[in-house]
């Protein structure tokens, strides 16, 4: 037998070849016709095929044997990175088209060091802020929010004077403003100091002050009105606070939220939006004479259009017209 | 590795006669700086093989598988320069350097191929003990201790190149295993062998069942190689179209609707050879629905009677014997 294979069968030279595929054709044509005809080498040849699969898969690195598509530990990471990009990118294509932001003049030192129960969020009718570049669009919200703004003075309309500071103060939070952006809840807690700690307030809107963002009174995390109601509008002077909720009661706070006052109701109907319009307390005393006093007034609008002013919050007098 | 400058009578690149002397690339200076090239390509000095060796090995090469061409085909200059270019050149100088007993080379094959040769016989063998005999008997193989009239010959002495080495040492690896098992299948005891079932009763028509057995027989005598490859390997050895798809470099899908078309085209063959006997087309496939049993025929053996035809150019070397 061993002399009939060494004769007639293809040697390891030939089966290798052409399991490499490397045999002319004329050869390649031979060892089918040889295959067809004969068991071993056919036995062989496909046991040497199978051999190379088992040790090549055994060699590769396990990397590279799975595609990168069916490595799914890289899912959580991919998808994370993915939402966060898009998220960024959608806020930063949205803010300055459907929110124009005034340039803030404060320095940001000004900014860092002012205390956080300083930082309210602006009046609501001064709440969408032009840039100098969208005089137009400011005047137009401005006439539609409030029939009084148009006609106001230039601190009242706020975005006529840019050199004021108080274009900081109308100007939103992050492109929100309060109202939509955070609902009061009960359990006030204190924002009126000035330590680091106050700047971590939950919900981390105490925190945009340090990147020269206006605060609000910070009720998130337990801090609300005494009425548990959610606030519709909210205006400050830079020391009191006064805060409308849903159903039209007015709130005053002068330590940031810690403590609430009803000041005597005044006016008729229901109190709707609650605005300041002035300067204040926060600005420096040598850009208002020295004073240091928040020159402007609260302004409360009624649901029958009567305004009502207040220079303290507590103390109300209807504006003539 | 020197730059060893070309020494004369060093060029034998000579493809097997019957060279044209027409062509220019049969020039000696073209074929010295052929051997030149190849010769640095080998790196064939770093495992101690001195150029005339080396290049009397391409030459034997050359020779033996006619640069690829058909025996007695005439090789032109361009076909010994591919043939010579596509040789497994390093492979080549380790292996003949190896079959001359060269230290170094011996170390390098060694550090290159323990490793995989072992995890080969590791697929091959059943158990750690039988791959491990297994792959330090094939080297004691290539070493040459089996010697031939005194001489030491190495199987290694058969590697043309043409293929990597890794290639030729699973092959033989694998025939070495084959072999014995053909060997120890002796052993197996008697009583787990098949009994051959008896020969049918001759209460059916035995003229209708020989003339089918003839037709069968002669139809499948028609087959050509590739067609009778894909018969046995698909319905004798069981492969699967993806294993004969892979031998083949064509896809299974391709082997799938070649062997539906040959299942057809026998069919077809079969009637018309039994319609030449003069049964009528229904009868002819009244005939191929008789019951296989009734036939005698041993498929298998008609398929695989070897052909007439031997491999040219195999020397019936000792790599055979592995």
């Amino acid at each position: 037998m061993n002399q009939t294979l060494q004769s007639d069968h293809p040697g390891t030279e030939q089966l290798s070849a052409f399991l490499a595929h490397v045999l002319p054709a004329h050869e390649h044509d031979l060892t089918i016709a040889h295959l067809a005809k004969c068991s071993y080498c056919r036995s062989i040849v496909f046991r040497l095929q199978d051999i190379s699969v088992e040790t090549t898969t055994d060699s590769m690195p396990a990397s590279s044997s799975v595609p990168w598509f069916k490595n799914w530990k890289w899912i959580v990471p991919t998808a994370t990175v993915l939402s966060a990009v898009v998220t960024g990118v959608f806020f930063l294509n949205k803010r300055p088209t459907e929110l124009p932001q005034r340039a803030s003049t404060v320095p940001p030192t000004e900014i860092a060091s002012t205390p956080p129960h300083a930082m309210y969020p602006p009046p609501s009718v001064d709440r969408i802020a032009p840039s100098p570049l969208s005089n137009k669009t400011h005047l137009s919200h401005n006439r539609s929010a409030s029939p009084k703004a148009s006609s106001g003075t230039p601190a009242e309309v706020g975005g006529e004077q840019p050199s004021s500071s108080n274009g900081s103060l109308n100007r939103p939070i992050n492109g929100r403003d309060l109202p939509t952006l955070i609902p009061l809840t009960p359990n006030s807690s204190p924002s009126g100091d000035s330590t680091p700690e106050s700047g971590r307030q939950p919900g981390g809107i105490a925190g945009g002050a340090a990147a020269g963002m206006i605060a609000p009174v910070a009720p998130a995390g337990g801090s609300s009105l005494p009425s548990g109601a959610l606030v519709v509008s909210s205006a400050s002077n830079g020391t009191r606070t006064l805060a409308l909720d849903r159903q039209g009661n007015l709130f005053l706070t002068s330590n940031g939220g810690r403590t609430w006052q009803q000041p005597a109701r005044s006016w008729d109907g229901k109190a709707v939006t609650i605005a300041f319009s002035g300067v204040p307390n926060r600005t420096t005393p040598e850009a208002h004479h020295g004073s240091g006093f928040p020159r402007g007034r609260f302004e409360l609008q009624t649901d029958t259009g009567a305004v009502w002013l207040s220079f303290d919050g507590t103390h109300w007098m209807k504006k003539t017209p | 590795m020197g730059t060893a400058a070309p020494q004369s009578g060093d060029v034998a690149l000579n493809p097997p006669a019957k060279s044209t002397t027409e062509d220019t690339s049969q020039n000696p200076a073209i074929l010295e700086a052929l051997a030149e090239e190849l010769w640095f390509a080998a790196k064939a000095e770093d495992v101690g093989l001195t150029r005339p060796e080396f290049i009397a090995k391409l030459t034997q090469v050359g020779r033996k598988h006619n640069c690829n061409q058909r025996p007695g085909a005439v090789s032109t200059g361009t076909d010994v320069a591919s043939f010579f270019r596509s040789l497994h050149l390093a492979d080549l100088a380790l292996a003949h350097a190896c079959a001359l007993g060269q230290e170094s080379a011996w170390q390098r094959f060694i550090a290159q191929y323990r490793a995989a040769l072992t995890r080969t016989a590791m697929a091959i063998a059943e158990s750690a003990t039988v791959a491990h005999d297994l792959a330090d008997s094939l080297y004691s193989d290539l070493y040459g201790l089996n010697e031939k009239d005194g001489e030491r010959k190495s199987p290694l002495e058969s590697y043309s190149g043409r293929g990597p080495l890794i290639g030729w040492l699973r092959t033989a690896l694998v025939q070495k295993h084959a072999n014995y098992q053909r060997r120890v299948r002796h052993e197996v005891p008697l009583g787990t062998q098949d009994i051959p079932v008896p020969p049918p009763f001759e209460d059916i028509a035995s003229s209708a069942i020989g003339n089918v057995q003839n037709a069968v027989v002669s139809t499948l005598g028609t087959l050509s190689a590739n067609d009778c490859f894909l018969l046995v390997a698909y319905f004798l050895d069981h492969r699967t179209l993806a294993q004969m798809g892979q031998l083949l470099q064509v896809h299974e899908a391709t082997v799938s609707r070649k062997l539906k078309r040959l299942k057809k085209a026998l069919r077809k063959r079969l009637i018309q050879e039994l319609q030449s006997t003069g049964l009528s087309k229904r009868a002819a496939e009244e005939a191929i629905g008789i019951d296989p049993r009734d036939l005698t025929i041993d498929v298998r053996s008609l398929l695989q009677s070897l052909p007439a035809e031997t491999f040219i150019g195999q020397e019936p070397s000792s790599e055979q014997s592995l």
